[in-house]
């Protein structure tokens, strides 16, 4: 577990992304580390290789270019900006009653089109956008030609292909595990994963793939939404308790900002599981630093309590 | 004739509002290398990056009267400019078939440098292949790794200011950051 936090920090540490005090701490690791030493090679090659291989002059021509288009379309913009001006004002100020009068009447006209369309046409809509959805079977992105000869007929393309795909089954089945551990890594949408999430606390008992499992810990720790952090922690905490959930739960003790997360963490330490599997040193330290140092009073007491229950 | 190049970009934005092309044009040619820069350097196009640009600016154009001042004009630009390029469709790119598999099985030929004297063409296919695998690695990374990994490493920026620019959390950021850093890693080992 020590050394997991170097490897998290040797990364940030290559990007140059540690506070002054983290950087001190690493580099006296990585006296002591080959392992560091070596990965911190391998990750700075990678940073040499690209940046040397990538990097290009800038297209001054066409910067030039682009810069010139642009300049006539915001002439071209501000033209029809002036005119559209001098037009509104000649319509917002009638100067006789019959202008008026006929005003008042398209406005009339214009509202009750819109509303026969809102009212009377949206469910027709509705009808042909399910048809539509029904028709669809997959589509084509992304369409590139790398190499073509028209005048032979010869075309060399590539594309991708999105096919939508409806499953249904338990979530106990391999295969939609699979789907569902990667959704709660790779979807964008935090309503999506709390759904996964959702999906696997509806499973009953304790049987589940280590796929999963890893799954649920990368997003307990480190998903941005708090509320899927806090679901994926229930997954975890009804799971049979091992080394690894343990060090998760510690990493969440450690670093949430949310102190309700950390709340939850000392529980599940505590409550649920056996103590014979917290005695290692880390976790001891850990649990010692926040009796003394977490800004939660309850947390304090608990890792308090957790410690003197080792104790005895 | 007043000068603009003194002024600051709130008053040049003030300026602009009140249909003065020429403040306008100032604020851009403060950051449009850069703004061309990003997109060249996402899209490996400078017809991309052209369309990408014209986008951008008249996009801004179009929100300055919008703009309420509570962040530096810079950021809302440079979080436009990623927007666009990250919904933009590629139109122009050139796309090198090059095997980037890391496979043992690789049949693919080795790198080796010669003396220049002797194989200044090899030399130079060489240096094109290997360019090609680089680029083909990156562009096989999702829309927004490859972003952020193009922010970080070609563009230097710190990874507060991608979340910015990306307008998600500095968590996030590093997902994609090492997600793309393992992946191009693995494809990039036989380089």
């Amino acid at each position: 577990m020590e050394h997991k936090k170097f490897e998290e920090m040797l990364i940030l540490y290559s990007w140059s992304e540690l506070k002054k005090e983290e950087r001190n701490e690493f580099e006296r690791h990585m006296l002591g580390c080959d392992s560091c030493r070596n990965k911190l090679e391998e990750l700075k090659k990678l940073h040499d290789l690209v940046t040397t291989n990538i990097t290009e002059e800038l297209d001054e021509n066409a910067l030039f270019e682009s810069r010139q288009e642009l300049l006539a379309e915001i002439r071209s913009l501000n033209r029809k900006k002036f005119q559209f001006s001098r037009i509104w004002e000649y319509l917002t100020t009638p100067t006789s009653g019959s202008l008026r009068f006929a005003y008042s009447l398209a406005s009339v006209v214009i509202l009750f089109a819109v509303g026969y369309f809102i009212l009377f046409k949206s469910t027709d809509r509705k009808g042909q956008v399910t048809n539509d959805i029904a028709k669809v079977e997959s589509s084509i992105t992304n369409l590139e030609f790398i190499n073509s000869d028209f005048e032979k007929g010869e075309v060399e393309i590539v594309y991708d292909q999105i096919t939508p795909v409806k499953v249904k089954g338990n979530v106990n089945d391999a295969e939609i595990q699979k789907v569902l551990a990667q959704s709660l890594i790779d979807n964008e949408n935090p309503g999506v994963r709390l759904k996964t999430v959702s999906a696997i606390l509806s499973e009953k008992g304790t049987r589940t793939s280590n796929m999963f499992k890893e799954a649920l810990i990368k997003a307990m720790m480190y998903d941005d939404n708090p509320g899927v952090r806090k679901e994926a922690m229930n997954a975890l905490c009804n799971l049979q308790f091992d080394d690894q959930i343990r060090d998760a739960m510690i990493h969440v003790l450690q670093n949430d900002k949310n102190s309700g997360l950390r709340i939850q963490a000392i529980n599940c330490l505590d409550v649920k599981n056996d103590l014979q599997k917290i005695t290692d040193p880390n976790t001891i330290n850990v649990l010692k630093k926040k009796m003394e140092e977490d800004e939660n009073s309850y947390i304090k007491l608990r890792a308090k309590t957790i410690l003197t229950k080792l104790e005895s | 004739m007043q000068d603009f190049s003194s002024l600051s970009d709130n008053d040049l934005i003030i300026e602009a509002r009140n249909r003065n092309n020429t403040a306008f044009s100032n604020l851009f040619y403060r950051y449009d290398k850069k703004v061309f820069s990003i997109a060249a350097q996402y899209f490996q196009s400078s017809d991309d990056a052209k369309d990408v640009y014209q986008e951008v600016f008249i996009r801004v154009f179009k929100g300055l009267k919008k703009f309420e001042f509570r962040s530096e004009f810079s950021t809302w630009l440079f979080r436009v400019t990623t927007n666009v390029c990250l919904t933009h469709k590629a139109q122009y790119k050139k796309f090198q078939n090059v095997s980037i598999s890391p496979d043992e099985n690789d049949e693919s030929p080795k790198i080796e440098l010669k003396s220049s004297e002797e194989n200044e063409p090899d030399n130079q296919l060489i240096i094109s292949e290997t360019k090609g695998k680089i680029q083909s690695a990156i562009d096989s990374l999702a829309p927004k790794q490859r972003m952020a990994f193009m922010l970080k490493h070609i563009h230097n920026y710190k990874i507060r200011e991608i979340a910015k620019m990306m307008k998600c959390s500095e968590g996030t950021v590093k997902k994609y950051l090492f997600i793309a850093t393992d992946k191009l890693r693995l494809k990039l080992k036989t380089i």
